[in-house]
C-alpha cells in the first residue's frame, strides 16, 4: 500500500527551482534512499513533505491526507517523524529529558497535557523514553547532560528523540554524518531493525554508499531538483544516467 | 500661516525628526543585521556625540562632580563640534567594538541585549554623576539659526533645512561606502552568511569593526544634531533608543533602505500627531509599529526567516 | 574518566550520607513550599526588627514592597526563564492589574481579596490579547513589540483614558473593606505574631506569595515547564516532536501575565494607589534587572533580586554620599553579573555552595 505520495512537488526560491515536480511515491514498510550530489535539493524534498518549507506547488498526500500547507507539529502527529542532519537537540536538558519530550507529544498529542500534574505521574511516558533511549543504547547516560555528550551520542539521541514521536514514516537526514565506524554500524543496525521489528518506513538521506547500497529496498536519485532514476540498488547500480551525471562513472 | 506654508513646516519638521532617528537607528541595525550583536549601549553613544558637542562648542555652568569647575568646555564653536564628535565617537566605537561586543560576539542574543542594556546605564549615570542630572540645550551660532526664505511661500527654519541636508549627505556616504567598497561588499556578504564569507578567504573581523565604529559616529552625529534640536540630559541615550529601536525593526533588521524608509515613516507620523493630539505623539509611535509588526513580524523589509 | 568518576562517587557515598538525603530532600515540591514559608515568616522581622540584621536600614513597609515585587518577578521569570521570550512590556501587566484592582475598589467595592480576583482576571484578558499579536514574534521583535504595546497603553492611561484613570494623578482615595468582611488589613497582629508580621496585610502578601511560589513550582515540575523549556533551548525541534509551540507559548504567556496581575493587585492594596508609573517601561526594565540579577530561570532568584533591586532603590539610595551612586552600583553589578555568571546571584551562590561542598568532601 501506498503511505506517501507527492504529486508535482515544486519549491523554488526566488529564481532558483530547488525541487522541480517531483513525484515519489513511498510504500509501507519500505527502505527507501534519497541520494544525489550537494544541492541536488534532498534535504528541501524532506523539508517540504515535513512541513518546514510549504511547498511552492504541489501536494503531498500522506494516507490521503494532503500534508502541503500543514504545520511541523500536525505533519508530526500524523506519524511522520524526523531527524535532523546537525544534532537538533536541546542541549541543557538532560538525555532523558530530551527523549521525555517527544514522548509526551507522542503519548498526549500537541497541546492536552495537564500542567498541575507532576510529571513524573505520566508512567506511559516514562516507559516510551526508556524504550527510545535503550533502541539506541544511550540509556545509561540519562541524567547526562546532553551538551555534554560526544557528537556520535548527540546524533544517537537526536535519532531516539524522532523515534519517541512513535512515527511510522520516519525521515532521516544523514544519520550517520560524524559518527566512528562503531557508531556508523550501530545505527545501519538499528534502522534495519525499525523497519523490521516495529514495521516502520524509513526514509533516508545518505552519503555513504556503501549504507544505501546495503539497507535500501528502493533508491531515489535526485539531481538538481529533478528525480532522474528510481530503482532498487541493483537497477541504480547499473543506471546509466546516474553514474554519468552523479556517480562520475566510477564503479559501485 | 498659507496651506503651502504649513505643509512645507509639516515637511521639515517631520524629516528633521527623521534624519535623527535615522542616524541613530542605521548603526544598530548595522550591528544588528551584519554582526548579530544587539547593542543596547548605542544609546550612549547619542548620549556622548550630544554632551561632547556642547562642551566643544561652548562653555556652561554645570552641576555634579565638575560642578566646582565651571564653566566647563572649549568654546570652539559649533562648526568645531560638528568636525571633531563624529571623529571621537568613531573612535569610542573603536574601543566599544573591541572590550565589549568581541567577547559577546559568541553569546546569546539575550545576554548581549542585557548587558549592553546594563552598559547604557552605567555611561547615563557616568555622564549624570560628571555634570549633574539637569538639562542643557544648544546655544546655536549664527549661521545656524534663523530662518531662509522661500520665495512666494513663506520662510523656513534654516538649521533644520541644515539638519536634513547634512542627513541626506550622510546617508548618501554610507550607501556608497555599503554599495561600492570591497568593505561594504564583505559586510553585506556577511549579512547573508558569515561562514560563506571566512570561506571566501575574507578577514571579517576588520570590516566589522569598521562598520561598527562607522554606525557610532553616525550614533554620535545623531547626539549632536539631536541636542540641538531637542534638549540634553542624562537619560537622552535610553530615549532616543526607543523611537531607534522602533524604526530598526519597524524597517527590518539590517536593511539600510528598511531603516530609512521607517524613519521617515515615524517621523511624519510623529509630527502629524503632534498637530492634533500632542500627548499621544509618542504613543503614535508606537501604534504604528504594533500596526505594522502584527501585518509584517519582520519588519518592512525584514528578510522572512529560510531555514533551507 | 568513567572509572575514576565512580570511584570518586563510591568513596563520597560512604562518607557523606547526609549530603544525599539533602540532594534528594532539596528538589522535592515540599520543600520549595516549606522553604518559602519558613522565608516569609521570618523575613519581615529579619529586614525590619531583628538585632543586627535591621541595622542594615530595612523597615517593614519596604519587607512587604520586596514580597510584592517577588510576586512580579517570579511571573515575569515565568516567562523569560522557562520559555525564553524577554518581554519588555510587563510593566503592563503590573500596572493592567493595579489598575484594575483600584478601580474595583472605587466603584464596586474593596474586598482586598475581589480587588486580587478582578486585578488577575483583568490581566489575563490583557495576555490574552496582547500574546495573540505579540508572539508571532521572535527575539527582538518580540522584545521590542511588547514594549510598544506596554507603552501604548501607558500613553492610553495618560491622556485619552484620564477619565477613568485619573490621567497623571492616578486614582487616589482607595477604601480597602475588611477582608472577607472579618478584619481590616491594617489591625495589627498580637504579641509574636505582631513581632514578626506586624499585621494582617503582610500576612495576605506572604500568603499570595506563598501561592505563587507553590504553583510556579508545579509548573515547572509538570510537562508544561519540560516543554517550556525546550521550547527556549530549540523552538523547531519542539514543533518537530509534534508540539503545538504557539500554544504552549501562548500558556506562559497566560500564566506570566496573570500572576504579574496579581502582584500589580497587591500593589495597589498595600499603597491604596494606583498611578501611571507603574505601567511605565521603566518599571518593565526593572523587573528585567532583578529578574537578571537574581537568576534567570530559578524559582527563587527572582526574590532575590528583588531585595537587592529595592534594597538599593529604598535603602541605599538615602545613605550619606554613597547614595546619590545607588544605580551605578546597581547597573555596575548588574552587569557584571550577566557578564561573568548568565544564571544569576543564586547561581553564583550554587556555584559557590558546590565548590565549598566539593572541596569538603575531596578533604573529609
Amino acid at each position: 500500500m501506498t503511505l506517501l505520495q507527492t504529486r508535482n512537488l515544486t519549491k523554488s526560491f526566488g529564481g532558483l527551482v530547488a525541487v522541480d515536480t517531483v513525484e515519489i511515491e513511498v510504500e509501507e514498510n519500505e527502505l527507501v534512499s534519497v541520494i544525489g550530489p550537494n544541492g541536488a535539493g534532498k534535504s528541501t524534498l524532506i523539508n517540504l513533505i515535513t512541513g518546514m518549507l510549504t511547498p511552492t506547488d504541489g501536494d503531498v498526500l500522506y494516507r490521503d491526507t494532503n500534508l502541503a500547507g500543514k504545520d511541523p507539529y500536525e505533519i508530526t502527529q500524523l506519524g511522520i517523524g524526523r531527524s535532523f542532519q546537525t544534532a537538533s537537540i536541546f542541549p541543557e536538558l538532560t538525555v532523558q529529558d530530551n527523549v521525555d519530550v517527544a514522548s509526551f507529544a507522542a503519548e498526549q498529542g500537541s497541546f492536552t497535557v495537564n500542567f498541575l500534574r507532576r510529571r513524573d505521574r505520566y508512567d506511559s511516558v516514562r516507559q516510551r523514553t526508556a524504550d527510545a533511549l535503550e533502541l539506541v543504547d544511550l540509556e545509561d547516560e540519562a541524567d547526562v547532560p546532553a551538551a555534554s555528550l560526544p557528537y556520535g551520542d548527540k546524533r544517537r539521541l537526536e535519532v531516539a528523540i524522532g523515534l519517541a514521536t512513535d512515527p511510522d514514516l520516519l525521515f532521516m537526514d544523514e544519520p550517520t554524518a560524524g559518527m566512528s565506524p562503531a557508531e556508523t554500524e550501530m545505527t545501519t543496525n538499528l534502522i534495519e531493525r525499525m523497519q523490521t521489528e516495529r514495521g516502520m518506513t524509513i526514509v533516508l538521506v545518505e552519503h555513504d554508499m556503501d549504507i544505501v547500497f546495503d539497507v535500501s529496498d528502493k533508491i531515489l536519485v535526485l539531481h538538481r531538483g529533478e528525480i532522474i532514476a528510481d530503482g532498487t540498488p541493483d537497477e541504480i547500480r547499473n543506471d546509466e544516467t546516474v553514474r554519468s551525471a552523479y556517480l562520475g562513472g566510477e564503479e559501485i | 500661516m498659507s496651506l503651502l506654508e504649513s505643509a512645507v513646516r509639516f515637511t521639515y519638521l517631520s524629516l528633521s525628526i527623521a534624519s535623527v532617528y535615522i542616524l541613530v537607528a542605521v548603526g544598530f541595525s548595522i550591528a544588528f543585521g551584519t554582526l548579530k550583536f544587539v547593542n543596547m549601549a548605542h544609546g550612549a553613544l547619542y548620549l556622548f556625540g550630544a554632551y561632547i558637542g556642547l562642551f566643544v562648542a561652548f562653555e556652561y555652568n554645570v552641576g555634579g562632580s565638575l560642578g566646582a569647575y565651571s564653566p566647563v568646555g572649549l568654546d570652539l564653536g559649533f562648526a568645531a563640534a560638528l568636525i571633531l564628535v563624529p571623529v571621537v565617537v568613531f573612535a569610542i566605537g573603536l574601543v566599544m567594538e573591541r572590550l565589549i561586543a568581541n567577547p559577546f560576539y559568541e553569546r546569546s542574543l539575550l545576554d548581549q541585549l542585557l548587558v549592553t542594556f546594563g552598559i547604557l546605564l552605567i555611561l547615563q549615570e557616568f555622564v549624570a554623576i560628571l555634570v549633574g542630572r539637569g538639562g542643557f540645550s544648544y546655544d546655536r551660532t549664527g549661521w545656524a539659526t534663523g530662518t531662509i526664505p522661500l520665495p512666494g511661500i513663506g520662510t523656513a527654519s534654516r538649521w533644520r533645512i541644515y539638519v536634513i541636508a547634512f542627513t541626506i549627505v550622510l546617508l548618501a556616504v554610507l550607501y556608497a561606502f555599503y554599495k561600492y567598497t570591497d568593505y561594504g561588499l564583505a559586510v553585506r556578504a556577511g549579512t547573508e552568511d558569515a561562514e560563506m564569507v571566512q570561506m571566501l578567504g575574507i578577514k571579517i573581523s576588520r570590516p566589522f569593526a569598521l562598520i561598527f565604529a562607522i554606525g557610532a559616529a553616525y550614533a554620535g552625529l545623531g547626539g549632536i544634531l539631536g541636542g540641538s534640536l531637542f534638549t540634553v540630559h542624562p537619560e537622552i541615550g535610553i530615549e532616543i533608543l526607543i523611537p531607534a529601536l522602533l524604526v530598526v525593526v519597524v524597517g527590518g533588521v539590517g536593511s539600510l533602505t528598511g531603516t530609512i524608509v521607517a524613519g521617515l515613516l515615524l517621523g511624519v507620523t510623529f509630527t502629524a500627531t503632534t498637530r492634533v493630539y500632542p500627548e499621544m505623539a509618542t504613543a503614535s509611535l508606537f501604534l504604528l509599529a504594533i500596526i505594522i509588526l502584527s501585518i509584517k513580524p519582520t519588519g518592512l523589509f525584514g528578510k522572512e526567516e529560510v531555514t533551507a | 574518566m568513567s572509572e575514576e568518576t565512580a570511584q570518586q562517587l563510591t568513596d563520597t557515598d560512604a562518607a557523606i550520607l547526609s549530603w544525599e538525603t539533602w540532594d534528594r530532600v532539596k528538589h522535592t515540591e515540599r520543600f520549595a513550599i516549606v522553604a518559602a514559608v519558613v522565608f516569609v515568616a521570618l523575613w519581615s522581622w529579619l529586614f525590619a526588627r531583628a538585632p543586627i540584621t535591621s541595622e542594615l536600614g530595612g523597615y517593614h513597609s519596604l519587607a512587604t514592597t520586596i514580597l510584592i515585587w517577588s510576586v512580579f518577578a517570579i511571573g515575569f521569570n515565568l516567562l523569560l526563564g522557562q520559555t525564553g521570550l524577554l518581554s519588555f512590556g510587563h510593566a503592563m501587566f503590573w500596572g493592567g492589574g493595579g489598575y484594575a484592582a483600584a478601580l474595583v475598589s472605587l466603584h464596586v467595592y474593596g474586598d482586598p481579596v475581589l480587588m486580587l480576583v478582578v486585578g488577575t482576571t483583568f490581566t489575563l484578558l490583557l495576555a490574552a490579547l496582547t500574546g495573540v499579536i505579540a508572539l508571532r514574534l521572535h527575539a527582538v521583535y518580540f522584545a521590542i513589540i511588547t514594549l510598544a504595546m506596554g507603552q501604548l497603553l501607558y500613553y492610553l492611561a495618560t491622556s485619552p483614558l484620564r477619565p477613568i484613570t485619573g490621567g497623571r494623578n492616578g486614582l487616589t482615595g482607595i477604601q480597602l473593606e475588611p477582608i472577607f468582611g472579618l478584619v481590616y488589613l491594617g489591625m495589627p497582629l498580637p504579641g509574636i505574631f505582631g513581632t514578626l508580621w506586624v499585621n494582617y496585610e503582610y500576612l495576605l502578601v506572604a500568603t499570595v506569595f506563598v501561592l505563587v511560589i507553590a504553583f510556579v513550582n508545579r509548573i515547572r515540575k509538570s510537562p508544561y515547564g519540560l516543554i517550556f523549556r525546550a521550547i527556549r533551548e530549540n523552538e523547531q525541534r519542539v514543533s518537530f516532536v509534534g508540539l503545538n509551540v504557539w500554544r504552549y507559548k501562548f500558556a506562559a504567556f497566560l500564566m506570566s501575565g496573570g500572576i504579574v496581575g496579581l502582584g500589580g493587585s497587591l500593589m495597589t492594596i498595600e499603597s491604596q494607589f494606583a498611578g501611571l508609573g507603574s505601567l511605565y517601561w521603566i518599571t518593565s526594565g526593572e523587573v528585567v534587572i532583578m529578574t537578571v540579577l537574581g537568576g534567570v530561570g530559578t524559582l527563587f532568584g527572582p526574590v532575590l533580586g528583588a531585595v537587592i533591586f529595592l534594597y538599593f532603590e529604598g535603602v541605599v539610595d538615602g545613605f550619606p554620599i554613597v547614595g546619590r551612586y545607588w544605580l551605578l552600583m546597581l547597573a555596575t553589578v548588574f552587569t557584571a553579573i550577566v557578564w561573568k555568571y548568565p544564571d544569576g546571584l543564586w547561581g553564583m551562590l550554587k556555584l559557590i555552595a558546590s565548590r565549598i561542598r566539593s572541596s569538603v568532601e575531596d578533604n573529609p
